[in-house]
């Protein structure tokens, strides 16, 4: 019982490690990704500046195109990491400040890399409505 | 009884376990991604055992019990090989390699004998509680194992983002699984963890390397620096 309590409780807390580490991989990756000017027209993103709250926005936006390259997956693990993020900024902002100043810059990130899918699947449809439509 | 969710599950993991070997192939990276391969490759055997067994016997039937933990088992000490490998990559330029088979010699002779000990002490009573007990203790060691190397991949500043991914998404199925088996333990009957938890996370992995392969370059890089969560910057 106690050997199983104490892999219980060091699984969920590396567990969570892994996965912060997982998600911050993608949005620092997603980062590096220049958005092209129509993602921007489509979602009124100027810069890199972009505020953790259109997460949700974005995320709605992301799902009226149709999938690209199999990143669904990757942005339902985004999706729980901007979760996780909204939880630590309620939990610990009044608390710890830096907490919270931290967890504002990554849910930015995490809706920069919502538009980055955006533009890839924008860019993804174009093509295939140029390749099989306008083609033939 | 298996419900229609179950079936597609299944069929998701075993296609993405083929993805993986097929793509590897057809790169020319199976060589190169050899420990991972192999495991992908059992994996996707041991689906296809399992599928036969349920059809054959019954999902409750004691026969696909004793296959599922047992192939389970045989296949936590494969994965242990493939983080072996990837330790290779990590230390791969700094001539250890000699050091790290010999240390994975050494866990599998441990683990094989320890095993040996273990069943031979229980084979009177080699209940599900005792290979749940013994699942959930090869996982946990996955686990240290996983972590040491990701210590390694953060001191030495590893930059191949490829690299990173596997061992990232290595990190969080042996530490899902841990607990997942380590709940069943304390909760024999709680249903997320008996039937929910397991298959989604024995998709997990191949999910993430399926997607770490085909996505990620060979020679993209990127700063570890970046992973390390820093509240007080």
């Amino acid at each position: 019982m106690i050997l199983a309590s104490f892999i219980l409780v060091i699984s969920i807390a590396l567990l969570m490690q892994f996965f912060v580490s997982y998600c911050r991989l993608q949005v620092a990756a997603g980062r590096r990704v220049e958005l092209s000017d129509s993602a921007r027209e489509a979602t009124g993103i100027q810069g890199q500046g972009v505020s953790g709250d259109e997460f949700l926005r974005l995320r709605r936006l992301v799902e009226l195109c149709p999938e690209t390259n199999g990143d669904t997956y990757k942005l339902g693990a985004i999706h729980a990491y901007h979760a996780f993020l909204g939880m630590v900024q309620m939990l610990f902002g009044p608390v710890v400040p830096g907490a919270a100043a931290w967890a504002t810059n990554e849910r930015a990130g995490c809706s920069y890399y919502a538009a980055v899918a955006l533009d890839a699947r924008i860019m993804q449809t174009r093509r295939i409505y140029e390749n099989d439509f306008l083609a033939s | 009884m298996l419900g229609p969710t179950d079936y597609v599950v299944w069929f998701l993991g075993f296609s993405l376990e083929v993805f993986v070997v097929v793509y590897s192939l057809a790169r020319r990276q199976f060589i190169r991604y050899l420990t991972l391969n192999l495991y992908m490759m059992a994996a996707a055997m041991a689906t296809c055992a399992h599928f036969y067994f349920v059809e054959h016997y019954g999902f409750s039937s004691m026969a696909y019990r004793y296959l599922y933990y047992y192939s389970d088992a045989l296949l936590t000490i494969l994965l242990y090989f493939s983080v072996f490998g990837l330790y290779q990559h990590v230390f791969g330029e700094m001539q250890a390699s000699r050091y790290i088979r010999a240390a994975s010699l050494m866990l599998l002779v441990g683990t094989a004998c320890v095993s040996f000990m273990v069943v031979r002490e229980s084979q009177n009573h080699l209940t599900s509680r005792f290979v749940v007990q013994l699942s959930q203790n090869l996982y946990f060691v996955g686990l240290v194992l996983i972590y040491i190397l990701w210590g390694a991949v953060m001191k030495l500043r590893e930059t191949r983002t490829r690299v990173i991914q596997l061992v990232l998404a290595l990190g969080i199925y042996f530490s899902a699984y841990s607990a997942t088996y380590a709940l069943r333990n304390l909760f024999p009957d709680l249903v997320l963890a008996r039937s929910i938890l397991p298959p989604l996370v024995g998709t997990w992995l191949p999910l993430a390397w399926a997607c770490t392969l085909w996505r990620v370059p060979e020679e993209a890089r990127l700063q570890t620096a970046v992973l390390v969560a820093n509240p007080a910057r």
